[in-house]
């Protein structure tokens, strides 16, 4: 298993670190352009890069593999399909951290220095279920790339993702009362761990669906593309 | 006309033993296989394009699962889903996929990660004697190189069974009779407990390495059996026949392997010759000729 997280890690560190540029600059760059005022867009484009990161994440672990027939190199390899699918979780929570990691401290950096870190830095109740959504984003994506083709695969999670932001906007707009009693109980610790177990649960459970996955499917396959 | 080993004797020592297996995809279904490979021999798998070569091979390595029946890995059933056992196989997949962007001495070592058997020294010795350079990037390496890399990662943790699915299909010859001699000096080093199931188109291939031949048409295992006795055990009966004689029903009764220019040839089984002869000169044949098949006329005639 060590092995095929060192393998991911080493084929994608370039990208990734190109990635982690990117996000890194961004925050800047927005500074500059908004002539050194700190702006809600600065923050907002930060979470931006980190929710869309899943999608770079789970092309680079599974497509490719998919596509040039490695993954069934890896499943012939005396290794159980349970270590296989940890691996890449693993790996994308990895790359998601750091991806994570260099957004929040980059934007923070660069409020800290134009001066606004008070008013504009992130709430840590928000980044908590920012972290856990981005995390169920990404399980969802590895299982939907593993099962579909890659054109469907990005649907499938970004159709969830719309409905959640319609119900967010739906729930604030026609139902504020009911938004705010939400948003009061989302900073209490319990509801927190509740959500993350939660979570936790839903993951396992994809989890276990990759690996059946996995297991029944003849990756040498064209098709299987 | 079926043609198979005597299954008390497979079933003792077999290295890899599959039993009754069935596996059924829309529109094609391998059907009640029952196969063992004893230790010390090379068995070639032969079969026409979708006959059901790559699927008993795969479901036989538990890389897709069977509908029903057993197999079993040195005596042990094996379950869907275990892996470790894997350690003791070396399996080279038709595509070969290998990781373009590594060079050669990465793979190896990536690969070598997960076989505790794993004989850096052998390795060594095979990249020297294939030339392949362990520096170079895979994408840079030829078909030919590839497949004998493949190889290498397949034989370089010395595993008691290796399956080489088509494995020298696209090879020059040279390099094919390097790959084969390779494969043989392999088994002999330990036949005591290693054996060889190679699935080729390449019958020259399989006559020059194989000590057994497993057929199967259809997704049906119709012959397994020594090489020598599945080449012994049938005759070539070649003949001039009228189109419009009594000769038309025997000739239905037996496999035809070429039939041109009013000349006929049939496969028929070395016991039972002489009647087949009497029946061809009661029917009119004439010119009758008899000869030893070779392993392409058997395959001919059975696939």
């Amino acid at each position: 298993m060590l092995a095929l997280i060192r393998k991911d890690l080493r084929e994608h560190a370039l990208p990734l670190l190109y990635y982690m540029a990117v996000t890194a600059a961004f925050p800047v760059v927005l500074a500059l352009i908004d002539r050194g005022r700190p702006s809600p867009a600065l923050l907002s484009t930060s979470f931006f890069m980190v929710v869309i990161s899943p999608i770079m994440i789970t092309h680079w672990l599974l497509n490719t593999e998919k596509t040039k027939r490695t993954l069934f190199l890896l499943r012939m390899l005396p290794m159980s399909v349970h270590h296989l699918a940890g691996a890449k979780e693993l790996v994308a929570l990895i790359m998601l951290i750091s991806i994570g990691v260099v957004s929040v401290t980059s934007a923070l950096t660069v409020l800290h220095i134009l001066g606004g870190l008070e008013a504009n830095s992130p709430n840590p109740v928000a980044v908590a279920w920012v972290f856990i959504g981005v995390v169920l984003f990404t399980e969802l994506m590895l299982l939907s790339f593993l099962r579909f083709d890659q054109r469907l695969a990005i649907q499938v999670p970004y159709g969830g993702l719309l409905l959640l932001v319609l119900a967010y906007s739906a729930l604030r707009n026609h139902r504020p009362n009911l938004f705010a009693a939400f948003v009061a109980i989302a900073g209490r610790w319990y509801v927190i761990a509740a959500g993350y177990l939660t979570v936790g649960l839903i993951i396992l459970c994809l989890h276990l669906m990759m690996v059946r996955l996995l297991e029944r499917t003849d990756w040498s396959h064209p098709t299987a593309e | 006309m079926r043609l198979n080993r005597d299954k008390a004797d497979e079933q003792a020592t077999a290295v890899l033993e599959i039993q009754h297996l069935y596996k059924t995809y829309p529109g094609f279904t391998l059907k009640d296989v029952t196969l063992a490979l004893k230790p010390g021999t090379i068995t070639g798998l032969l079969g026409r394009n979708g006959a059901g070569k790559t699927t008993l091979i795969k479901c036989a390595l538990g890389l897709i699962p069977f509908d029903s029946g057993s197999i079993k890995f040195h005596g042990t059933e094996l379950k869907y889903g275990s892996a470790v056992w894997r350690q003791s196989v070396g399996y080279v997949a038709e595509s070969h996929p290998l990781y373009d962007w590594m060079r050669v001495q990465q793979f190896l070592k990536f690969i070598s990660a997960y076989y505790p058997t794993w004989d850096g020294v052998y390795c060594r010795r095979l990249l020297d004697r294939f030339g392949i350079d362990p520096h170079k990037r895979i994408r840079d390496l030829s078909h030919g190189t590839r497949v004998k890399l493949a190889l290498i990662t397949a034989l370089a943790y010395h595993p008691t069974l290796l399956v080489l699915d088509e494995p020298t299909s696209g090879l020059d010859p040279v390099i094919r009779t390097e790959f084969l001699e390779e494969l043989r000096a392999e088994i002999m080093s330990d036949p005591e407990k290693r054996a060889v199931l190679i699935s080729s188109h390449m019958l020259e291939d399989i006559t020059t390495v194989a000590d057994e031949v497993a057929l199967i048409r259809n997704g049906e295992l119709v012959i397994h059996a020594p090489l020598a006795d599945v080449v012994k055990g049938w005759r070539v009966v070649s003949f001039n026949a009228s189109p419009e004689r009594d000769v038309r029903k025997l000739i239905d009764r037996y496999k035809i392997i070429r039939g041109r220019d009013g000349s006929v040839s049939l496969l028929c089984p070395a016991d039972g010759l002489q009647s087949v002869i009497s029946e061809l000169q009661a029917a009119g044949a004439n010119n009758i000729e008899i000869q030893n098949p070779s392993l392409q006329e058997v395959f001919l005639a059975f696939a």
